[in-house]
Formats: structure tokens, C-alpha cells, sequence
């Protein structure tokens, strides 16, 4: 998240006046040490395959992206006037950091890498609108044996 | 919002890991978001990195002065002329997008699914005020036109990024939007769209197609803010 004084005045006054309402509860649960935990990414860099339908201006759908798929076989179709496209082009690990976390992998840090990890359209929505799609990947990231998830907000 | 454990990192909107093609400063970043699970003292664990995004440029007296070496003309006086206009410059820029290809490698296609040139013919017609260009796309209106301005401000970014010294990514952002034919055409699009009959396409114009702070300097008729209906 950029530092609000970074940011047009603008811009800083529309963020400042958007209704963040808090989560009813206080989630909070410990568990593995890090370096034995199962770990996925979910990104709301609105990422997927190449040829797969793209996300639409308000889209509450994911998309699955399995750990092995090369970099190139992926494409953006979030889009925002607020940043560009080109550092996801050049460097996925930007707004998708999945070699940064096979290095967390091989050094120890982290137990293992998720076979499959995830990917939403960052914009459109309210938080209580997406609960549902994300309760739905909750599912799926336990039939995968996560026990961590980094959420990248882009 | 009280998310259970948020590292915050003060980094530019889209760039969530601070900068491309920088491995190790990425790994702290990783390694900082996910160290917070070695934490006992929550609910709510909020940190800052503290640490801002590398340079992009191995010197970075580049960063300084940096200007965009294509000359730009005046106002065109007619909106159609946006269209020659902005062909013309893409001419302009398009030996520099080779160069940063050759220096990069070739990046994904773009994702509107309609070639550049169609793009702006398209938004010409928009600026003209028709409200309903016939489009060979089975996307929406608002997804062919969204997808198609990110096309084509992406290849604008990266062929300015093919000339000489190193431009920060604020520099750039200004350059477009101020200095460029395109930005003007999309201007003029976007001021026939705050009218357009279809909700979807008037939020489209007032938030999605030109930053809010270059509403004045784009959108003559519209100076100040739109309503967002």
C-alpha cells in the first residue's frame, strides 16, 4: 500500500472516504512454526493463464494458478489507472512472488510451497461481497493442507 | 479493518513487492510478511517495513532530468485529429518499444484482444461522441475498452522506457497523462462516456480510464470531479 502522502490529494481524499467496515471478530490462531508450514499465494493482481477468460471490470470469480506454470503463461487483466502493467511484465514475482518462495523453500524457511495458489480482481467489490468466493478458496487451500497464505492486495 | 496479522510496505500501488527483477529486496519483503506468523502477542499484528523500493537503475544520477526525447505537438484543434495524432506518435515511440524489447525480451501480448491501431480508431469515434462503435469483440463495451487503454498506456510506458537514462515510474505516469496525444484521445473518450446512457460506462469514464487528478487537465468540459453514478 502506498504511503497516502505519496498520492495526489485527490486520490488521498477518496481513499480516506471509503467505508472500511471492520471484521466482526478478531480472527487469530497459532500454529506450525514457519519453517514446517504449507504455504500459498493468493493475489489480487487479477493474474491468470493466457487464453483464460479475463476478469471483468466487477468480477467476484478466482482464478487457479498451479505452482509449476511458467511466468509467461501468465497475463493481468485487473486494471487500474492507478499503476501500470509493466513491472508485473517484466518480473511476475512483483505482485506474484512464487519464485521468491521456492527460494523460502529450499533455504528452510518455509516448510513447503502449495501445489496450487490463487488469484482475484482487486477492484469492483466490497469485502462482503467476495466472502463467499473466498470462503469457497479456503476450502480449497485445506484440501491442498495450507496452513499459511500470504494475501498480496495490488 | 483488524485483518489478523498486515505488513505494511510503503511501496507504489501495483508493485506489492517493491520492484521488478529484484530478487533479494523481494525475499525480505516475502520473508518479512511471513515472519509475522512466528508472532505471539496478536489478534491484530500490524508492521511496517521499513525499508523503501530499490531504484530500478544500476546509476542513479539517470534518475535525474530524465525527459522524454519525442516531441510532442500542439493541441490538436479537432477531436478527430486526436486519432492521426496519436497514430503518429505511436510511430514516433515504436522504435523505442524494439529497443526495449531487444533489451528485455518480448512481453505477453496484450489482453483486449483487438490490435492497437483499432484501439484508437475506436476511442476516436468515442471522442466524436458516438456512443455505440460497432466492435468485432465479444467482450463487453467496458471490457474491450478498459483492457485496450491499459494495452496501449503499457506500451507507452515501455517504449519510453526504451530510451536513453531511467525514468521513475512517477515520472513516467506524469509524462503520459500530460504530455501525451493518447491521453489526450482517451480524455476525449472518456468525456463522451460521462454521458453515455449505460451506468457501467459512465463509472468506467469517472474512474476507471483517467486518474482523477489529471480530470482538469484532460477533460476540458469537466474540470472538476464527476458524480460516480
Amino acid at each position: 500500500m502506498v504511503r497516502l502522502a505519496d498520492i495526489s490529494e485527490v486520490e488521498r481524499a477518496h481513499l480516506l472516504a471509503k467505508e472500511c467496515a471492520p471484521f466482526p471478530g478478531q480472527p487469530w490462531v497459532e500454529g506450525l512454526p514457519l519453517s514446517d508450514r504449507r504455504v500459498a499465494l493468493v493475489t489480487s493482481a487479477g493474474l491468470h493463464r493466457v487464453g483464460e477468460q479475463a476478469f471483468s471490470l466487477v468480477d467476484l470469480s478466482y482464478r487457479v494458478i498451479p505452482s509449476d506454470l511458467e511466468a509467461s503463461d501468465l497475463t493481468m487483466t485487473h486494471s487500474s489507472v492507478h499503476f501500470d502493467r509493466v513491472g508485473f511484465r517484466e518480473d511476475v514475482n512483483l505482485v506474484f512472488p512464487i519464485d521468491r518462495l521456492r527460494e523460502l523453500e529450499n533455504e528452510g524457511v518455509i516448510g513447503s510451497v502449495a501445489d496450487r495458489h490463487y488469484s482475484l480482481m482487486g477492484a469492483g467489490w466490497l469485502p462482503q461481497q467476495i466472502e463467499p468466493t473466498m470462503r469457497e478458496l479456503a476450502r480449497l487451500l485445506k484440501e491442498d493442507d495450507v496452513d499459511a497464505v500470504c494475501l498480496v492486495p495490488v | 479493518m483488524r485483518l489478523p496479522r498486515f505488513l505494511w510496505v510503503p511501496f507504489e500501488l501495483g508493485r506489492p513487492f517493491g520492484a521488478p527483477n529484484e530478487p533479494d529486496f523481494q525475499r525480505r519483503v516475502l520473508r518479512s510478511a511471513l515472519e509475522l506468523f512466528e508472532g505471539h502477542s496478536g489478534p491484530v499484528v500490524l508492521a511496517d517495513f521499513p525499508d523503501d523500493a530499490p531504484l530500478r537503475t544500476e546509476d542513479e544520477s539517470e534518475q535525474v532530468g530524465w525527459a522524454c526525447p519525442v516531441v510532442f505537438d500542439s493541441v490538436p484543434e479537432s477531436r478527430s485529429k486526436f486519432v492521426d495524432e496519436t497514430l503518429a506518435e505511436m510511430s514516433r515511440l515504436a522504435p523505442w518499444h524494439e529497443v526495449y524489447v531487444e533489451a528485455r525480451g518480448a512481453p505477453a501480448p496484450g489482453a483486449s484482444g483487438l490490435l492497437f491501431s483499432r484501439v484508437v480508431e475506436l476511442l476516436g469515434e468515442f471522442a466524436e461522441g458516438e456512443l455505440n462503435p460497432e466492435v468485432e469483440s465479444e467482450k463487453a463495451t467496458q471490457e474491450w475498452l478498459r483492457l485496450g487503454c491499459d494495452d496501449l498506456r503499457t506500451w507507452y510506458m515501455e517504449a519510453a522506457q526504451g530510451q536513453p537514462g531511467r525514468a521513475s515510474s512517477g515520472d513516467l505516469r506524469d509524462w503520459f497523462w500530460r504530455n501525451t496525444a493518447l491521453a489526450r484521445l482517451i480524455g476525449a473518450a472518456a468525456e463522451t462516456l460521462l454521458d453515455h446512457p449505460e451506468p457501467i460506462l459512465r463509472m468506467l469514464a469517472a474512474r476507471a480510464l483517467v486518474p482523477r487528478e489529471y480530470f482538469s487537465v484532460l477533460l476540458a468540459g469537466k474540470g472538476s470531479m464527476p458524480s460516480e453514478n
